[in-house]
């Protein structure tokens, strides 16, 4: 069995800006599709390497940055060490081969509007805010160096009017925001193995590929996010490694192999997820008390998983850092599961 | 911080345009938004009397309004951002040459997580 041990510390750090349209994006005025790609062309190519979990990566991307609301990504990544050795903790089945993957995105944003009712909340902020520059109390927030009127009507309503802040974004923000994309990836696998009967080596490259889907909505009047996702994924799996020796009737000395005795066997998964992620708040202040239940099926093989993080230990850096995690798999003799974590902080976008 | 300017006239604003509409002149002020989002901000929108600032992947955009450059008439500039809590945006308007406003740290807190949002009137 042969074994690519190439140098693991290799290390690409390079960054290359190519600019795929000349300053010359024209201002548009209106969210049309035509709005759009007019500003996606004042965006600019770029090409970045890395390595990340054994694998070096090359990515080609429209670099849109937060203003934008699609994004586009073509990347190429490869296996360091060869394909044996890449062992990344996402337990992705095409992460051992060399895989191209076409990223989209989408984030869906309402157009912010002017609301009489958030007028009306901000104005009692202010009005609140000038009060306690003429009678301050000790657990006042910092009050606007440069006045109350001076400060944005977001940050006013936080500091001076929090427990109906929620209802003030509510009423500024037209609907829920959502974040939408879709990835595919193939990738492209070389296997070596003996036969079990003859010992005679054989190799074969093998295509693999993935389609995932996912969309998030985030609520507006409370802490909350909802998510689903879709992923089909088909893998190959090399078999375990065996030590293979000749027959030997003469007992004489004789050489042993080890190495993979079979084909690779195909592995094909469609995995589809729903989420929660919901901080409990209370006349508008967080509690220490979030949880973020997570169902998936495994339609082809009717396998059932159920994720329940509760959330109720803090640190002051990170927020909602542990609790307690109650798990169910439905192919196991024991189906229930509970466990403490710590370390894993609650992220309402999710955090990947 | 934010700052309510009122206009000067100094002749016709040279960012303001006449377009006809139903046989009625229309004086038109083009204005120019600069935004500076923080690393970790996901995503914002802008408007202006209810009309999206189309910003490019630099954060520089512009919008039409009715009205002219220092004709001290009234707008409204509308906000929302998303990402995690500590990111801010902070954003300028102008008109022609001058700043008609100037919105300083728009902040995500905690509790507002993963929005901000609000409004902020301004005369050109």
């Amino acid at each position: 069995v042969r074994r690519s041990r190439a140098g693991g510390a290799l290390l690409l750090a390079a960054g290359l800006t190519l600019a795929a349209s000349p300053a010359a994006a024209q201002q548009r005025t209106t969210d049309t599709p035509a709005g759009r790609f007019g500003v996606v062309e004042g965006a600019e190519l770029q090409i970045t390497a890395g390595t990340q979990d054994d694998n070096a990566s090359i990515a080609l991307a429209i670099p849109t940055g937060p203003a934008l609301a699609d994004s586009f990504a073509l990347m190429v990544s490869t296996p360091l060490r060869g394909n044996d050795e890449a062992m990344p903790a996402s337990l992705d089945g095409l992460a051992n081969g060399t895989k191209f993957t076409l990223r989209w995105g989408h984030f869906g944003l309402g157009t912010p509007r002017s609301d009489t009712r958030a007028d009306a909340i901000a104005a009692d902020a202010r009005e609140a805010c000038r009060f306690r520059r003429t009678h301050p109390r000790p657990s006042d927030p910092d009050l606007p160096a440069a006045g109350c009127d001076s400060e944005p009507s977001n940050n006013v309503v936080h500091d001076y009017a929090l427990p109906v802040y929620r209802r003030y974004l509510a009423h500024v923000i037209p609907y829920d925001a959502t974040d939408f994309g879709v990835e595919a990836s193939i990738a492209f696998k070389d296997f070596d193995w003996v036969d079990p009967a003859t010992l005679v080596p054989q190799s074969d490259r093998r295509t693999e590929w993935s389609v995932t889907g996912h969309f998030a909505q985030y609520l507006r009047s409370s802490k909350t996010a909802f998510t689903l996702s879709v992923g089909y994924e088909r893998s190959y799996e090399e078999v375990d490694e065996a030590t293979f020796c000749p027959s030997n009737p003469n007992n004489i000395v004789i050489t042993c192999t080890t190495a993979r005795g079979g084909a690779p066997s195909r592995n094909e998964s469609l995995l589809v997820t729903a989420g929660l992620r919901h901080q409990f708040m209370r006349r508008g202040e967080l509690l220490n008390f979030a949880v973020a239940p997570q169902v998936t099926y495994d339609v082809l093989d009717d396998v059932v998983g159920i994720d329940v993080p509760v959330y109720f230990l803090s640190n002051s850096e990170h927020g909602l850092t542990g609790g307690v995690r109650f798990g169910y798999r439905s192919d196991r003799d024991d189906h229930f599961s509970v466990g403490v974590f710590i370390g894993a902080a609650f992220n309402i976008l999710g955090g990947g | 911080m934010f700052r309510r300017r009122d206009g000067h006239h100094a002749g016709r604003c040279s960012a303001s345009v006449k377009v006809a509409m139903q046989q009625k002149e229309e004086v038109m002020a083009i204005l120019q938004v600069d935004a500076t989002p923080s690393d970790g901000l996901q995503h914002y929108k802008l408007a202006i009397d209810g009309l999206v600032v189309a910003m490019k992947s630099d954060n520089e955009g512009a919008v039409a309004v009715h009205g002219d450059c220092g004709d001290k008439s009234r707008h409204v500039f509308t906000y929302t951002l998303v990402g995690p809590a500590g990111e801010t945006l902070s954003a300028s308007v102008k008109c022609g040459d001058a700043t008609v406003l100037t919105v300083s740290n728009i902040q995500i807190y905690p509790e507002g997580e993963p929005y901000a949002a609000g409004s902020e009137g301004f005369v050109l």
